[in-house]
Protein backbone atom coordinates (compact mmCIF):
# COMPACT_ATOMS: atom_id res chain seq x y z
CA UNK A 1 0.00 0.00 0.00
CA UNK A 2 2.76 2.58 0.80
CA UNK A 3 4.25 2.09 -2.72
CA UNK A 4 0.87 2.59 -4.29
CA UNK A 5 0.48 5.80 -2.31
CA UNK A 6 3.92 6.95 -3.45
CA UNK A 7 3.03 6.35 -7.09
CA UNK A 8 -0.33 8.08 -6.66
CA UNK A 9 1.36 11.06 -5.05
CA UNK A 10 3.93 11.28 -7.84
CA UNK A 11 1.22 11.13 -10.49
CA UNK A 12 -0.73 13.84 -8.65
CA UNK A 13 2.38 16.02 -8.44
CA UNK A 14 2.93 15.42 -12.13
CA UNK A 15 -0.61 16.52 -12.90
CA UNK A 16 -0.37 19.62 -10.73
CA UNK A 17 2.77 20.72 -12.53
CA UNK A 18 0.76 21.34 -15.66
CA UNK A 19 0.17 24.93 -16.59
CA UNK A 20 -1.44 25.73 -19.92
CA UNK A 21 -0.16 28.25 -22.48
CA UNK A 22 -1.87 31.64 -22.48
CA UNK A 23 -3.32 33.83 -25.22
CA UNK A 24 -1.91 37.32 -25.82
CA UNK A 25 -3.75 39.46 -23.22
CA UNK A 26 -3.44 42.60 -25.34
CA UNK A 27 -5.77 41.27 -27.99
CA UNK A 28 -7.28 37.91 -26.94
CA UNK A 29 -11.06 37.56 -26.90
CA UNK A 30 -11.37 36.63 -23.24
CA UNK A 31 -14.70 37.53 -21.67
CA UNK A 32 -14.57 40.25 -19.09
CA UNK A 33 -13.26 38.83 -15.85
CA UNK A 34 -12.56 42.03 -13.98
CA UNK A 35 -12.33 40.36 -10.66
CA UNK A 36 -10.01 37.66 -11.95
CA UNK A 37 -6.83 39.55 -11.19
CA UNK A 38 -8.00 40.57 -7.72
CA UNK A 39 -9.25 37.07 -6.90
CA UNK A 40 -6.03 35.47 -8.10
CA UNK A 41 -4.03 37.73 -5.85
CA UNK A 42 -6.17 36.84 -2.84
CA UNK A 43 -5.54 33.12 -3.34
CA UNK A 44 -2.31 32.12 -1.63
CA UNK A 45 0.16 30.67 -4.12
CA UNK A 46 1.96 27.38 -3.51
CA UNK A 47 5.44 27.97 -2.16
CA UNK A 48 8.40 26.90 -4.24
CA UNK A 49 11.80 26.94 -2.52
CA UNK A 50 13.37 30.38 -2.75
CA UNK A 51 16.38 29.12 -4.71
CA UNK A 52 14.05 27.80 -7.45
CA UNK A 53 12.18 31.13 -7.62
CA UNK A 54 15.50 33.00 -7.85
CA UNK A 55 16.79 30.62 -10.50
CA UNK A 56 13.62 31.02 -12.57
CA UNK A 57 13.86 34.82 -12.30
CA UNK A 58 17.46 34.59 -13.55
CA UNK A 59 16.38 32.27 -16.39
CA UNK A 60 13.72 34.74 -17.47
CA UNK A 61 16.33 37.49 -17.41
CA UNK A 62 18.40 35.37 -19.82
CA UNK A 63 15.38 34.99 -22.12
CA UNK A 64 14.85 38.74 -22.12
CA UNK A 65 18.49 39.33 -23.04
CA UNK A 66 18.36 36.67 -25.78
CA UNK A 67 15.21 38.30 -27.14
CA UNK A 68 16.94 41.72 -27.21
CA UNK A 69 20.11 40.30 -28.79
CA UNK A 70 18.10 38.50 -31.48
CA UNK A 71 16.33 41.66 -32.57
CA UNK A 72 19.45 43.85 -32.54
CA UNK A 73 21.52 41.25 -34.44
CA UNK A 74 18.78 40.88 -37.07
CA UNK A 75 18.93 44.64 -37.65
CA UNK A 76 22.72 44.45 -37.79
CA UNK A 77 22.78 41.69 -40.38
CA UNK A 78 20.35 43.58 -42.61
CA UNK A 79 22.75 46.56 -42.59
CA UNK A 80 26.00 44.61 -42.75
CA UNK A 81 26.06 40.98 -43.87
CA UNK A 82 29.05 39.45 -42.14
CA UNK A 83 29.63 35.78 -41.22
CA UNK A 84 30.36 36.47 -37.54
CA UNK A 85 27.05 38.23 -37.00
CA UNK A 86 25.22 35.44 -38.81
CA UNK A 87 26.95 32.79 -36.70
CA UNK A 88 26.08 34.69 -33.49
CA UNK A 89 22.47 34.93 -34.66
CA UNK A 90 22.24 31.19 -35.31
CA UNK A 91 23.69 30.32 -31.91
CA UNK A 92 21.35 32.69 -30.09
CA UNK A 93 18.32 31.44 -32.07
CA UNK A 94 19.21 27.86 -31.11
CA UNK A 95 19.57 28.75 -27.41
CA UNK A 96 16.35 30.75 -27.52
CA UNK A 97 14.57 27.70 -28.96
CA UNK A 98 15.97 25.43 -26.22
CA UNK A 99 14.84 27.76 -23.41
CA UNK A 100 11.60 28.77 -25.11
CA UNK A 101 10.40 25.16 -25.31
CA UNK A 102 10.82 24.78 -21.57
CA UNK A 103 7.81 27.05 -21.13
CA UNK A 104 4.16 26.07 -21.33
CA UNK A 105 2.41 25.39 -24.60
CA UNK A 106 4.86 23.25 -26.54
CA UNK A 107 3.14 19.93 -26.06
CA UNK A 108 5.37 18.71 -23.27
CA UNK A 109 2.56 17.43 -21.06
CA UNK A 110 0.96 15.61 -24.00
CA UNK A 111 4.26 14.07 -25.16
CA UNK A 112 4.86 12.95 -21.58
CA UNK A 113 1.38 11.42 -21.32
CA UNK A 114 1.78 9.83 -24.76
CA UNK A 115 5.13 8.32 -23.75
CA UNK A 116 3.51 6.92 -20.59
CA UNK A 117 0.51 5.52 -22.47
CA UNK A 118 2.62 3.94 -25.26
CA UNK A 119 5.60 1.58 -25.15
CA UNK A 120 7.99 3.93 -26.98
CA UNK A 121 11.65 3.29 -27.68
CA UNK A 122 14.25 6.02 -27.27
CA UNK A 123 14.51 6.76 -31.01
CA UNK A 124 10.73 7.13 -31.18
CA UNK A 125 10.83 9.62 -28.30
CA UNK A 126 13.41 11.66 -30.21
CA UNK A 127 11.46 11.36 -33.45
CA UNK A 128 8.26 12.54 -31.76
CA UNK A 129 10.06 15.60 -30.33
CA UNK A 130 11.49 16.44 -33.76
CA UNK A 131 8.12 15.99 -35.54
CA UNK A 132 6.33 18.22 -32.97
CA UNK A 133 8.93 20.95 -33.27
CA UNK A 134 8.94 20.90 -37.07
CA UNK A 135 5.14 21.08 -37.32
CA UNK A 136 4.97 23.78 -34.60
CA UNK A 137 7.43 25.98 -36.52
CA UNK A 138 5.99 25.23 -39.97
CA UNK A 139 2.52 26.14 -38.69
CA UNK A 140 3.81 29.57 -37.55
CA UNK A 141 5.64 30.18 -40.86
CA UNK A 142 2.56 29.27 -42.92
CA UNK A 143 0.29 31.51 -40.80
CA UNK A 144 2.59 34.55 -40.98
CA UNK A 145 3.38 34.19 -44.71
CA UNK A 146 -0.31 33.67 -45.55
CA UNK A 147 -1.44 36.75 -43.63
CA UNK A 148 1.34 39.10 -44.69
CA UNK A 149 1.98 38.06 -48.28
CA UNK A 150 -1.06 36.20 -49.57
CA UNK A 151 -3.91 37.98 -47.78
CA UNK A 152 -1.97 41.22 -47.06
CA UNK A 153 -4.14 42.08 -44.07
CA UNK A 154 -3.62 43.16 -40.46
CA UNK A 155 -1.87 40.35 -38.60
CA UNK A 156 -3.38 41.13 -35.20
CA UNK A 157 -6.90 41.39 -36.57
CA UNK A 158 -6.81 38.31 -38.79
CA UNK A 159 -4.45 35.92 -37.03
CA UNK A 160 -6.33 35.60 -33.75
CA UNK A 161 -9.33 33.74 -35.12
CA UNK A 162 -7.41 31.19 -37.26
CA UNK A 163 -5.18 30.48 -34.26
CA UNK A 164 -8.21 29.85 -32.09
CA UNK A 165 -9.75 27.54 -34.71
CA UNK A 166 -6.45 25.64 -35.04
CA UNK A 167 -6.29 25.33 -31.25
CA UNK A 168 -9.81 23.85 -31.13
CA UNK A 169 -8.84 21.33 -33.84
CA UNK A 170 -5.72 20.43 -31.87
CA UNK A 171 -7.62 19.89 -28.60
CA UNK A 172 -10.22 17.76 -30.42
CA UNK A 173 -7.38 15.64 -31.83
CA UNK A 174 -6.03 15.19 -28.27
CA UNK A 175 -9.39 13.76 -27.22
CA UNK A 176 -9.59 11.43 -30.23
CA UNK A 177 -5.98 10.32 -29.76
CA UNK A 178 -6.54 9.65 -26.06
CA UNK A 179 -9.71 7.64 -26.77
CA UNK A 180 -7.90 5.60 -29.43
CA UNK A 181 -4.99 4.81 -27.07
CA UNK A 182 -7.38 3.90 -24.24
CA UNK A 183 -9.49 1.56 -26.36
CA UNK A 184 -6.40 0.00 -27.96
CA UNK A 185 -4.84 -0.67 -24.55
CA UNK A 186 -7.98 -2.10 -22.95
CA UNK A 187 -8.71 -4.25 -26.03
CA UNK A 188 -5.21 -5.76 -26.03
CA UNK A 189 -5.35 -6.37 -22.27
CA UNK A 190 -8.73 -8.11 -22.42
CA UNK A 191 -7.84 -10.17 -25.51
CA UNK A 192 -4.71 -11.61 -23.92
CA UNK A 193 -6.44 -12.13 -20.61
CA UNK A 194 -9.30 -14.00 -22.33
CA UNK A 195 -6.78 -16.21 -24.15
CA UNK A 196 -5.17 -17.57 -21.00
CA UNK A 197 -7.39 -16.26 -18.23
CA UNK A 198 -4.65 -14.42 -16.37
CA UNK A 199 -3.07 -11.00 -16.30
CA UNK A 200 0.40 -12.57 -16.32
CA UNK A 201 0.33 -13.18 -20.04
CA UNK A 202 -0.75 -9.72 -21.02
CA UNK A 203 1.95 -8.48 -23.36
CA UNK A 204 2.51 -4.77 -23.77
CA UNK A 205 1.21 -3.37 -27.06
CA UNK A 206 3.94 -3.30 -29.70
CA UNK A 207 5.88 -0.06 -29.87
CA UNK A 208 4.54 2.47 -32.40
CA UNK A 209 6.29 2.74 -35.74
CA UNK A 210 7.76 6.10 -36.72
CA UNK A 211 4.97 6.82 -39.19
CA UNK A 212 2.37 6.33 -36.41
CA UNK A 213 3.96 9.21 -34.54
CA UNK A 214 3.01 11.74 -37.19
CA UNK A 215 -0.61 12.07 -36.05
CA UNK A 216 0.12 12.75 -32.37
CA UNK A 217 2.86 15.16 -33.49
CA UNK A 218 0.32 16.95 -35.69
CA UNK A 219 -2.22 17.12 -32.85
CA UNK A 220 0.38 18.63 -30.53
CA UNK A 221 2.38 20.79 -32.90
CA UNK A 222 -0.30 22.26 -35.15
CA UNK A 223 -0.88 25.31 -32.93
CA UNK A 224 1.56 27.97 -34.24
CA UNK A 225 4.36 28.94 -31.87
CA UNK A 226 3.92 32.54 -30.63
CA UNK A 227 7.65 32.96 -30.15
CA UNK A 228 8.28 32.00 -33.78
CA UNK A 229 5.47 34.28 -34.95
CA UNK A 230 6.97 37.29 -33.17
CA UNK A 231 10.40 36.53 -34.63
CA UNK A 232 9.01 36.27 -38.18
CA UNK A 233 6.89 39.41 -37.88
CA UNK A 234 9.95 41.31 -36.71
CA UNK A 235 12.05 39.93 -39.57
CA UNK A 236 9.39 41.05 -42.07
CA UNK A 237 9.34 44.53 -40.52
CA UNK A 238 13.07 44.94 -41.26
CA UNK A 239 12.76 43.39 -44.75
CA UNK A 240 14.55 40.19 -43.71
CA UNK A 241 11.94 37.44 -44.15
CA UNK A 242 14.44 34.79 -45.29
CA UNK A 243 16.68 35.43 -42.31
CA UNK A 244 13.58 35.15 -40.14
CA UNK A 245 12.70 31.77 -41.68
CA UNK A 246 16.29 30.54 -41.26
CA UNK A 247 16.27 31.58 -37.60
CA UNK A 248 12.85 29.96 -37.10
CA UNK A 249 14.29 26.69 -38.43
CA UNK A 250 17.29 26.94 -36.09
CA UNK A 251 14.95 27.79 -33.21
CA UNK A 252 12.95 24.66 -34.00
CA UNK A 253 16.16 22.58 -33.71
CA UNK A 254 16.61 24.00 -30.21
CA UNK A 255 12.97 23.28 -29.36
CA UNK A 256 13.29 19.73 -30.77
CA UNK A 257 16.23 19.13 -28.44
CA UNK A 258 14.24 20.17 -25.39
CA UNK A 259 11.02 18.37 -26.32
CA UNK A 260 12.88 15.14 -27.31
CA UNK A 261 14.84 15.24 -24.06
CA UNK A 262 11.59 15.47 -22.12
CA UNK A 263 10.21 12.52 -24.08
CA UNK A 264 13.39 10.52 -23.35
CA UNK A 265 13.25 11.37 -19.64
CA UNK A 266 9.64 10.19 -19.51
CA UNK A 267 10.44 6.94 -21.32
CA UNK A 268 13.36 6.34 -18.97
CA UNK A 269 11.30 7.28 -15.90
CA UNK A 270 8.55 4.86 -16.82
CA UNK A 271 10.97 1.97 -17.43
CA UNK A 272 12.94 2.76 -14.29
CA UNK A 273 9.81 2.91 -12.14
CA UNK A 274 8.50 -0.39 -13.53
CA UNK A 275 11.86 -2.07 -12.86
CA UNK A 276 11.96 -0.75 -9.33
CA UNK A 277 8.40 -1.75 -8.49
CA UNK A 278 8.49 -5.19 -10.09
CA UNK A 279 12.20 -5.97 -9.85
CA UNK A 280 14.49 -6.69 -12.83
CA UNK A 281 13.53 -10.25 -13.70
CA UNK A 282 10.87 -11.33 -11.26
CA UNK A 283 7.22 -10.33 -10.73
CA UNK A 284 6.51 -9.99 -14.45
CA UNK A 285 2.76 -10.23 -13.85
CA UNK A 286 2.90 -7.27 -11.47
CA UNK A 287 5.06 -5.34 -13.94
CA UNK A 288 2.66 -5.95 -16.81
CA UNK A 289 -0.35 -5.04 -14.73
CA UNK A 290 1.34 -1.83 -13.57
CA UNK A 291 2.31 -1.10 -17.16
CA UNK A 292 -1.35 -1.44 -18.19
CA UNK A 293 -2.43 0.86 -15.33
CA UNK A 294 0.16 3.49 -16.30
CA UNK A 295 -0.76 3.37 -19.98
CA UNK A 296 -4.46 3.63 -19.18
CA UNK A 297 -3.81 6.57 -16.83
CA UNK A 298 -1.75 8.28 -19.57
CA UNK A 299 -4.56 7.88 -22.12
CA UNK A 300 -7.20 9.13 -19.67
CA UNK A 301 -5.01 12.13 -18.87
CA UNK A 302 -4.69 13.03 -22.55
CA UNK A 303 -8.49 12.86 -22.90
CA UNK A 304 -9.02 15.02 -19.80
CA UNK A 305 -6.45 17.61 -20.93
CA UNK A 306 -8.11 17.76 -24.34
CA UNK A 307 -11.58 18.19 -22.80
CA UNK A 308 -10.46 20.90 -20.36
CA UNK A 309 -8.60 22.87 -23.05
CA UNK A 310 -11.42 22.46 -25.60
CA UNK A 311 -14.22 23.56 -23.29
CA UNK A 312 -12.32 26.41 -21.66
CA UNK A 313 -11.51 27.79 -25.13
CA UNK A 314 -15.09 27.35 -26.32
CA UNK A 315 -16.37 29.20 -23.25
CA UNK A 316 -13.89 32.05 -23.87
CA UNK B 1 7.95 -0.21 5.49
CA UNK B 2 11.55 -1.32 4.69
CA UNK B 3 10.62 -1.70 1.05
CA UNK B 4 9.08 1.75 1.13
CA UNK B 5 12.28 3.29 2.51
CA UNK B 6 14.44 1.57 -0.12
CA UNK B 7 12.29 1.84 -3.22
CA UNK B 8 10.00 4.73 -2.37
CA UNK B 9 12.53 7.54 -2.85
CA UNK B 10 13.80 5.90 -6.04
CA UNK B 11 10.26 5.67 -7.44
CA UNK B 12 9.60 9.31 -6.58
CA UNK B 13 12.90 10.30 -8.21
CA UNK B 14 12.08 8.44 -11.40
CA UNK B 15 8.63 9.96 -11.61
CA UNK B 16 9.77 13.43 -10.67
CA UNK B 17 12.49 13.27 -13.30
CA UNK B 18 9.59 12.97 -15.70
CA UNK B 19 7.60 15.55 -13.76
CA UNK B 20 9.72 18.45 -14.90
CA UNK B 21 8.90 21.89 -13.60
CA UNK B 22 7.08 24.03 -16.09
CA UNK B 23 9.57 26.84 -16.35
CA UNK B 24 7.72 30.08 -16.81
CA UNK B 25 8.43 31.79 -20.09
CA UNK B 26 6.86 34.94 -21.44
CA UNK B 27 6.54 36.00 -25.06
CA UNK B 28 6.51 39.77 -24.52
CA UNK B 29 9.09 41.69 -22.46
CA UNK B 30 8.25 45.10 -20.99
CA UNK B 31 9.89 47.75 -18.82
CA UNK B 32 7.67 49.74 -16.52
CA UNK B 33 8.17 53.06 -14.73
CA UNK B 34 5.75 54.85 -12.42
CA UNK B 35 5.12 58.43 -11.32
CA UNK B 36 2.98 58.93 -8.21
CA UNK B 37 1.23 62.29 -8.32
CA UNK B 38 0.51 63.87 -4.95
CA UNK B 39 -1.59 66.95 -4.22
CA UNK B 40 -2.49 68.67 -0.93
CA UNK B 41 -5.33 66.17 -0.38
CA UNK B 42 -3.17 63.08 -0.80
CA UNK B 43 -2.44 60.70 -3.68
CA UNK B 44 -4.15 61.80 -6.87
CA UNK B 45 -3.13 59.31 -9.56
CA UNK B 46 -0.28 57.18 -10.92
CA UNK B 47 1.20 57.68 -14.37
CA UNK B 48 2.52 54.47 -15.91
CA UNK B 49 4.94 54.09 -18.79
CA UNK B 50 5.56 50.75 -20.52
CA UNK B 51 8.37 50.18 -23.03
CA UNK B 52 8.08 46.97 -25.06
CA UNK B 53 10.67 44.69 -26.67
CA UNK B 54 11.42 45.22 -30.37
CA UNK B 55 9.65 42.08 -31.59
CA UNK B 56 6.27 42.87 -30.04
CA UNK B 57 6.77 46.53 -30.92
CA UNK B 58 7.23 45.69 -34.60
CA UNK B 59 3.96 43.71 -34.60
CA UNK B 60 1.98 46.70 -33.29
CA UNK B 61 3.85 49.29 -35.38
CA UNK B 62 3.39 47.21 -38.57
CA UNK B 63 -0.35 46.99 -38.02
CA UNK B 64 -1.15 50.43 -36.63
CA UNK B 65 1.33 52.88 -38.16
CA UNK B 66 -0.87 53.12 -41.26
CA UNK B 67 1.08 55.91 -42.97
CA UNK B 68 4.47 54.36 -42.02
CA UNK B 69 5.88 57.65 -40.73
CA UNK B 70 7.28 56.00 -37.56
CA UNK B 71 5.00 57.89 -35.23
CA UNK B 72 1.39 57.44 -34.18
CA UNK B 73 -1.19 60.02 -35.18
CA UNK B 74 -4.21 60.54 -32.85
CA UNK B 75 -6.41 58.26 -34.98
CA UNK B 76 -3.73 55.56 -34.86
CA UNK B 77 -3.45 55.91 -31.07
CA UNK B 78 -7.22 55.44 -30.78
CA UNK B 79 -7.00 52.32 -32.95
CA UNK B 80 -4.21 50.93 -30.76
CA UNK B 81 -6.19 51.67 -27.60
CA UNK B 82 -9.20 49.79 -28.98
CA UNK B 83 -7.32 46.94 -30.62
CA UNK B 84 -4.26 46.38 -28.44
CA UNK B 85 -4.89 47.85 -24.99
CA UNK B 86 -8.51 47.88 -23.84
CA UNK B 87 -8.61 44.08 -23.42
CA UNK B 88 -6.18 44.53 -20.51
CA UNK B 89 -9.15 45.57 -18.38
CA UNK B 90 -9.74 41.80 -18.09
CA UNK B 91 -6.31 41.58 -16.46
CA UNK B 92 -6.73 44.66 -14.23
CA UNK B 93 -4.21 46.35 -16.59
CA UNK B 94 -1.53 44.13 -14.98
CA UNK B 95 -1.87 46.26 -11.83
CA UNK B 96 -1.90 45.04 -8.29
CA UNK B 97 -3.02 47.79 -5.93
CA UNK B 98 -3.69 47.29 -2.25
CA UNK B 99 -4.50 50.07 0.19
CA UNK B 100 -5.03 49.50 3.88
CA UNK B 101 -4.93 45.75 3.17
CA UNK B 102 -7.84 45.99 0.75
CA UNK B 103 -7.72 45.53 -3.04
CA UNK B 104 -8.11 48.71 -5.05
CA UNK B 105 -9.69 47.69 -8.37
CA UNK B 106 -8.90 49.63 -11.55
CA UNK B 107 -12.14 50.38 -13.38
CA UNK B 108 -10.66 52.53 -16.11
CA UNK B 109 -7.53 54.42 -17.15
CA UNK B 110 -7.04 57.98 -18.46
CA UNK B 111 -4.89 59.80 -20.98
CA UNK B 112 -3.77 56.74 -22.95
CA UNK B 113 -1.05 57.46 -25.47
CA UNK B 114 1.25 55.35 -27.65
CA UNK B 115 4.65 56.41 -28.98
CA UNK B 116 7.58 54.94 -30.90
CA UNK B 117 10.98 55.53 -29.28
CA UNK B 118 14.08 53.94 -30.79
CA UNK B 119 12.11 51.23 -32.68
CA UNK B 120 10.24 50.40 -29.46
CA UNK B 121 6.57 50.80 -28.68
CA UNK B 122 5.77 52.84 -25.57
CA UNK B 123 2.39 52.97 -23.82
CA UNK B 124 1.68 55.83 -21.38
CA UNK B 125 -1.50 56.05 -19.33
CA UNK B 126 -2.77 57.34 -16.00
CA UNK B 127 -4.52 55.29 -13.34
CA UNK B 128 -6.83 57.26 -11.01
CA UNK B 129 -5.85 56.21 -7.49
CA UNK B 130 -7.38 58.77 -5.17
CA UNK B 131 -6.37 58.25 -1.55
CA UNK B 132 -6.77 61.03 1.02
CA UNK B 133 -3.84 61.81 3.27
CA UNK B 134 -4.22 61.09 7.01
CA UNK B 135 -2.44 62.10 10.21
CA UNK B 136 -0.71 58.72 10.44
CA UNK B 137 1.17 56.82 7.75
CA UNK B 138 -1.05 54.86 5.41
CA UNK B 139 0.45 52.12 3.26
CA UNK B 140 -0.17 51.60 -0.44
CA UNK B 141 1.18 48.53 -2.23
CA UNK B 142 1.47 48.98 -5.97
CA UNK B 143 2.70 46.26 -8.32
CA UNK B 144 2.86 45.81 -12.10
CA UNK B 145 2.95 42.18 -13.25
CA UNK B 146 1.11 39.85 -15.59
CA UNK B 147 -0.05 36.89 -13.52
CA UNK B 148 -0.91 35.01 -16.77
CA UNK B 149 2.82 35.41 -17.52
CA UNK B 150 2.41 36.04 -21.22
CA UNK B 151 4.37 39.24 -20.49
CA UNK B 152 7.46 39.66 -18.34
CA UNK B 153 7.31 43.14 -16.78
CA UNK B 154 10.47 44.52 -15.16
CA UNK B 155 10.94 47.93 -13.60
CA UNK B 156 13.13 50.36 -15.50
CA UNK B 157 16.67 50.28 -14.11
CA UNK B 158 17.07 54.06 -13.92
CA UNK B 159 14.51 55.81 -11.70
CA UNK B 160 11.76 53.18 -11.85
CA UNK B 161 9.68 55.18 -9.37
CA UNK B 162 9.22 58.92 -9.07
CA UNK B 163 6.98 60.88 -6.75
CA UNK B 164 5.71 64.31 -7.80
CA UNK B 165 5.38 65.49 -4.28
CA UNK B 166 3.49 68.19 -2.50
CA UNK B 167 4.66 70.09 0.62
CA UNK B 168 1.47 69.04 2.44
CA UNK B 169 2.40 65.34 2.20
CA UNK B 170 5.28 63.44 3.77
CA UNK B 171 6.12 60.13 2.11
CA UNK B 172 8.61 57.29 1.84
CA UNK B 173 8.74 54.35 -0.56
CA UNK B 174 10.64 51.14 -1.21
CA UNK B 175 10.80 48.51 -3.98
CA UNK B 176 10.32 45.09 -2.38
CA UNK B 177 9.96 41.40 -3.29
CA UNK B 178 6.35 40.41 -2.64
CA UNK B 179 6.64 36.72 -1.73
CA UNK B 180 2.98 36.58 -0.65
CA UNK B 181 1.89 37.22 -4.25
CA UNK B 182 4.16 34.76 -6.06
CA UNK B 183 2.35 33.83 -9.28
CA UNK B 184 2.45 31.32 -12.12
CA UNK B 185 2.13 28.39 -9.79
CA UNK B 186 4.18 30.17 -7.12
CA UNK B 187 7.26 30.28 -9.35
CA UNK B 188 7.70 34.02 -9.91
CA UNK B 189 8.04 36.59 -7.13
CA UNK B 190 6.86 40.04 -8.23
CA UNK B 191 8.42 43.30 -7.08
CA UNK B 192 6.03 45.87 -5.66
CA UNK B 193 6.29 49.47 -4.52
CA UNK B 194 5.43 50.06 -0.90
CA UNK B 195 4.45 53.74 -0.58
CA UNK B 196 3.72 55.22 2.84
CA UNK B 197 2.42 58.77 3.16
CA UNK B 198 0.84 61.07 5.76
CA UNK B 199 0.07 64.70 6.46
CA UNK B 200 3.19 66.79 6.77
CA UNK B 201 3.08 68.35 10.23
CA UNK B 202 6.18 70.46 9.66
Amino acid sequence: MPKFLLISFSLLLFTLSVLPAQDNPFFSNNKSKEDAAAVKQETPAPRYPVFIQQWLTALNGIQRELNNRLSSLIRQIVEKQDPFTLFSLLVIAFLYGVIHALGPGHGKIIITSYAISNPLKARQGIALGVFISVIHTLSAIILVVTIYFLLKVSFIKYATEPKQVIALISYSLFILMGCYLLIKGIWAFRRKKAACGCAAHTEPVAASRLKHLFLPALAIGIIPCDGTILLLVFAISVQALWIGILLAVVMSVGMALTISLIGLITIGSKRGSLKIIAGKEGKKDRRRLLNFILETAGSVFIILMGLILLFSNLIN
Amino acid sequence: MRLCLKKGPAVIFYFLSGCFFIFAHPHVFMESSLVFQMNEAGLENVEIRWTFDEMFSSMIINDYDANKNERFEPAEVTAIKNGAFNNLRNFNYFLYIKYDNKNYPVKSVLNFNAEITGHRLVYIFTVPVTIPVAADYKELKFGVFDSSYYCQIDYRKKEPVQVKDNPAVKYEYALLDDKENAYWGGQIIPKIIQLKFKKNDA
